[in-house]
């Protein structure tokens, strides 16, 4: 299948970030990027998303100092 | 880093950016990230990113993911950075409880130098394939764009623009999975390749020599930190009109001292604003990071070692006497 600019936009839309968090940080809220990209902070609830959507995971660990 | 499953997501923590594409199971299909040493940026890009999105969309619609493997295993058990035994310690000194990737490596460290079992050459983790004179384009990440003279891989007949399909079995894409495969590879002895070659695949094996993890400047490397004693001073590399100043070249070791920190380092009699120009021998430009990694994996706590420093108009030899244990 030849995966076209917009079939990539329309799967970024719920290929987001969803590092896992815990041990007494706060798990930020998801992060929507001009409206066509969701990011989320919990893992767990990026793997519920993308079972009901079908969709892969785009798992992104960052530095930010 | 905080809660992560380091069971499932085992990468080089020594970056700053790692990706995985992953289906809901949290099976893996592509790694992309990684670096050579010279350009934290190497293989990122836009043009790589996008090609591995439409191979990782391919390959989900295929259900292609990683077979369970010791490359990509499947996490039956969960173990954090916070199940690290010196992690407790580690993060009580800071003011903020976010675990960053490198400090998972730094607590693992720790623990190991706690029981005695810390080696210098464990630095070099996630080698890229550059280490076997592979490399890669940084576009197309299995395709090879240059074969090193005198490699490993030369030797084994890999050609420029060969695309590298599997290692030891494990399908590659990107630099990221091959050096997830080498990170398991042997000190020494011999992995196989698979390489696609005018439309023929051909299998080669490579011989893993002795030192072949070992990369010309890991400075760049949080790590290197714990594997041996600091100079105790940060500095900045003298510019061109400094280096005329002191009558040196652009090849020569000039670091202004800028801060100074460690009570050996003030012992030894340097100053803030003295320039280094030869330490332990080396009189090479480096900039204070590749100086700091120099003393880290080739000196030892409570080792002595000379140098020359410029202050004003004179030259003056100093030595500096390290503690014999890491205050840290």
């Amino acid at each position: 299948m030849k995966i076209t600019s917009k079939h990539i936009v329309y799967a970024l839309l719920v290929m987001s970030l969803f590092a896992a968090s815990a041990w007494a940080i706060e798990k930020p809220k998801p992060q929507e990027i001009e409206g066509k990209i969701r990011w989320g902070f919990d893992y767990k609830e990026g793997q519920r998303i993308s079972r009901d959507t079908g969709k892969p995971m785009f798992v992104v660990f960052r530095c930010e100092r | 880093m905080n809660g992560v499953n380091i069971k499932q997501f085992q990468f080089e923590y020594d970056l700053t950016w790692m990706a995985f594409f992953q289906n809901a199971d949290g099976r893996t299909y592509v790694r992309y990230g990684g670096r050579e040493d010279h350009d934290a940026e190497s293989h990122l890009n836009k043009q790589s990113l996008l090609r591995v999105m439409r191979q990782a969309l391919y390959l989900h619609k295929e259900n292609g993911v990683q077979p369970e493997s010791r490359y990509e295993p499947v996490a039956k058990t969960v173990s954090t950075p916070e199940d690290i035994p010196t992690m407790k310690k580690m993060m009580a000194k800071r003011k903020e409880s976010c675990i960053h990737c490198h400090d998972v490596k730094m607590a693992h460290f720790r623990h190991l130098r706690d029981l005695g079992k810390l080696e210098k050459e464990m630095v070099y983790t996630y080698p890229s394939p550059s280490q076997l004179g592979i490399q890669l384009d940084p576009d197309v990440q299995y395709k090879v764009k240059h074969v090193d003279p005198d490699s490993p891989a030369k030797t084994a007949g890999v050609k420029e623009g060969d695309l590298i399909r599997g290692i030891d079995g494990q399908r590659v894409l990107t630099l990221a999975d091959m050096s997830r495969v080498l990170e398991l590879a042997p000190k020494t002895g011999t992995l196989e390749f698979s390489v696609e070659r005018d439309k023929s695949t051909l299998s080669t094996t490579l011989n893993l020599p002795a030192g072949w993890r070992k990369s010309k400047d890991p400075s760049w490397r949080q790590s290197t930190g714990l594997l041996g004693p600091s100079s105790g001073f940060w500095g900045a590399k003298a510019d061109a009109n400094q280096r005329k100043q002191l009558g040196l070249g652009e090849d020569d070791l000039a670091v202004r001292v800028t801060f100074i920190w460690a009570d050996w380092t003030k012992q030894s009699g340097i100053r803030n604003g003295d320039y280094v120009v030869a330490i332990d021998g080396q009189m090479t430009d480096m900039t204070i990071r590749q100086l700091q990694a120099y003393l880290h994996l080739n000196r030892n706590w409570g080792d002595r070692i000379d140098l020359v420093i410029r202050r004003g108009d004179k030259e003056m030899n100093l030595s500096m006497q390290f503690p014999d244990e890491s205050p840290n």
